[in-house]
């Protein structure tokens, strides 16, 4: 595993995952959290460990951000200042 | 950046900093020789006279009344490794031969200095060594997750089905549906 | 709300293109999640990661034709059917081990189930066929709670849009 690589990629995601706390548009922070999904599986094959990136590819950017799509059609798009 | 986000991000960096000053001392994951995953130790004893009872594979009676006293089972052969290292085996009954391997390595005895060391091999190494052999499946994770451990991918899975049968409770629209 | 302007017959403003790029799409990711299911042995990939891919199969099918259709494709009845059908067939494995040894193995034992003479290949193929069953409950489960999401919304539109015409 590529240490540089690594860094690069876990600082990539926590600034992703800042962003997506402090942005108010709340459709821009689930498709940061699909990002977020996808980075991480990136990670895990960089780990080695190719089933934990299967899964989280799947579930984390598949089935979660639809599901948080669906809810947010429910809610308002802006988040109250 | 109101408050909250402040505070937010000195703690990330404060966990940051403890995970870095903590890290040397986490023995790495995959090395095989670290306590946790090859074996963990059971008590030690002084090792007067026992040594060329271990070398011919004879187990001294009192190695065997000290693994009574803890309560494990006795094994039944003992196998020399290497100068000064020896390993304690136990062979199934006739009956449960498919169920366990030939021999299960239990007992890891090592002579330190006047002592001798006796430790318990952890349960995964029968998962690591063993486990190919036994389910002929290539994919480690997929024979432990499907096989050794099932049960608790059974129970997964109805925390699975729970959780569905949850939310067609909760969000189930009935009324009118536009068929 | 979807204009006017781009409703080209097929109701709620669903483009053309959208249903036939899904329309192409959807078996092909069902037949990827089948592979991904029965290969769970081999690659990486398993029970779980296959169910959740098949209902992202559903999701896609959803976003393109709506969710009338979409309930009229998949139903509801049909989709609680699968949830324990997933289950059963899980444990309904476990079961097999103890009837086809006599009670000699444990539950979820697969070696004793007599689908090839070794001992060992029985176990790959109980796991298979475990996986599956997984598989099944997995994307019952996702399929249904992301129908049951959506189904209030386009419900209210339906609703609203009576009223305006």
């Amino acid at each position: 595993m590529i240490f540089e690589l690594d860094l690069v990629l876990l600082f990539l995601v926590v600034i992703i995952a800042i962003v997506a706390i402090t942005t108010r548009d709340l459709l821009s922070a689930i498709m940061l959290l699909c990002a977020y999904s996808f980075l991480m599986a990136v990670v895990w094959v960089e780990m080695h460990s190719v089933d934990v990136a299967f899964t989280e590819a799947a579930v984390g950017a598949g089935a979660t951000t639809a599901f948080l799509i669906a809810a947010l059609s429910r809610t308002k798009r802006w988040e109250k200042k | 950046m109101n408050q909250l986000s402040v505070a937010a991000l000195v703690f990330v960096l404060f966990l940051g900093g403890l995970f870095v000053y903590v890290a040397e001392d986490i023995p790495a994951f995959g090395d095989p020789d670290s306590a946790p995953n090859r074996y963990v130790k059971l008590f030690d004893m002084d090792a007067t006279g026992l040594v060329d009872d271990l070398d011919q594979g004879v187990i001294p009676a009192s190695l065997n009344a000290k693994i009574g006293a803890v309560g494990l089972p006795l094994p039944s052969g003992v196998a020399k490794l290497k100068e000064g290292e020896w390993e304690a085996v136990i062979i199934p009954e006739e009956t449960k031969q498919h169920f366990y391997p030939k021999e299960q390595k239990y007992y890891f005895i090592a002579k330190e200095g006047d002592e001798l060391w006796v430790y318990r091999y952890s349960l995964y190494l029968r998962f690591v060594e063993e486990g190919k052999h036994e389910t002929e499946v290539p994919n480690m994770v997929t024979y432990i997750l499907a096989d050794y451990r099932s049960y608790d991918t059974l129970g997964e899975t109805t925390v699975i089905f729970t959780a569905g049968v949850a939310v067609l409770l909760l969000l189930r629209r009935t009324g009118k549906r536009p068929e | 709300m979807p204009s006017k302007d781009t409703d080209t017959g097929t109701g709620k403003g669903r483009s053309i293109i959208v249903e036939t790029v899904t329309r192409l799409m959807v078996p092909f990711i069902q037949l990827f999640a089948l592979y991904v299911i029965i290969h769970g042995a081999g690659g990486p990939g398993g029970g779980f990661q296959g169910g959740v891919i098949f209902a992202s199969s559903f999701v896609l099918y959803v976003v393109a034709f709506g969710i009338v259709k979409a309930g009229n494709r998949f139903s509801e009845r049909a989709n609680i059917v699968l949830f324990s059908t997933g289950v059963y067939l899980y444990a309904g494995v476990g079961l097999l081990c103890i009837l086809f040894s006599y009670g000699a193995a444990q539950f979820l034992n697969y070696g004793y189930i007599p689908l090839t003479h070794h001992f060992e290949e029985n176990r790959a193929l109980g796991m298979d066929l475990v996986e599956v069953g997984i598989g099944i409950t997995v994307m019952a489960v996702i399929t249904s709670i992301f129908f049951n999401l959506v189904w209030k919304r386009e419900n209210e539109e339906i609703g609203e849009r009576e009223g305006e015409d």
